[in-house]
């Protein structure tokens, strides 16, 4: 059996190799959350309904968890938060449509979730410079005292590393086991993995976002 | 009565769908910690020719590492 989840069209571009598949369907997943986002916000209703009420709703809790995890200076990050959230959501259930391998999520790439990622860790230091200082980024190494550097710097590196590889696990396995199952049942048993991979998918969003908002309590406070 | 009030303030505060997100993350922390300290570890060896050494060293800083980095994100919030 030859599976097609993980397999990528590769072409090289100033000397590195590039994902097309994974750029094509990052670009879809960003063009979804676009168009879904102003479909969103175009004549907003005082008594909301629709699409505005379900987006309302989503952005509401997610605020809701932000300020619980980072206080209420939550809103300075809060624009970051929820368009990780959109993306990765969006991303996370590309993979699950019945198009016979021409979409798959972007985020069963490696390269995008360790780019998100990363993305992350570097915002995280951006707001601690922005809003502490200098001084106060070098000294939060040395804490609680010196000797913790090197353990604080191995944390450093290993924070991107951790956020991208469970999300890229999760959603990597979820669409192998997918098209296996597609093999061996093709009745009703992957209808229900498809519907267990929503709920993953919206998890792993979930955790991935919960995760760079704990993470950014020390920059942003 | 102002017993009872302080314990519902301390209950309310706790998120099961934030714990769970952190506790997610615990093992695959420590994983990560431990593979990059030995990764580093082995190569110091190579570099330096001082096999077990830095194997030993990597080993004993990753774990350390991953124990400290899970009670700095369980001591988050």
């Amino acid at each position: 059996m030859h599976l097609h989840t993980g397999t990528h069209v590769v072409t090289e571009l100033f000397g590195m190799q590039v994902n097309l598949d994974t750029i094509f369907t990052t670009w879809l997943a960003a063009i979804i959350v676009i168009l879904v986002t102003l479909a969103a916000t175009r004549g907003r209703a005082m008594v909301p309904s629709g699409i505005q009420n379900a987006m309302e709703m989503l952005v509401e809790a997610l605020c809701n968890q932000f300020q619980d995890n980072i206080g209420h200076k939550y809103r300075q990050v809060a624009t970051w938060l929820l368009t990780l959230f959109l993306f990765i959501f969006t991303s996370n259930q590309l993979g699950l449509l019945p198009t016979n391998h021409l979409t798959a999520s972007p985020t069963n790439d490696v390269n995008t979730t360790l780019g998100l990622a990363i993305a992350s860790s570097l915002a995280i230091h951006f707001y601690y410079l922005k809003n502490k200082g200098f001084g106060h980024w070098i000294g939060h190494f040395f804490k609680p005292f010196s000797l913790f550097v090197v353990m604080n710097l191995v944390e450093e590196v290993a924070r991107p590393i951790t956020l991208a590889m469970r999300l890229f696990g999760n959603i990597l396995a979820g669409e192998i086991l997918l098209e296996v199952l597609y093999a061996l049942a093709p009745w009703l048993v992957p209808m229900i993995w498809i519907a267990f991979s929503l709920f993953v998918g919206a998890v792993q969003a979930y955790i991935f976002t919960t995760l760079v908002s704990i993470y950014l309590k020390e920059s942003v406070e | 009565m102002e017993k009872k009030h302080q314990t519902r303030d301390k209950h309310s505060d706790f998120s099961p769908l934030r714990s769970a997100a952190v506790a997610s993350g615990a093992g695959l922390t420590m994983l990560t910690c431990i593979g990059l300290c030995v990764y580093a570890g082995l190569r110091c060896d190579e570099y330096f020719g001082t096999s077990p050494w830095g194997l030993v060293g990597g080993s004993l800083l990753g774990g350390v590492s991953g124990i400290w980095s899970v009670i700095k994100q369980m001591l988050r919030k």
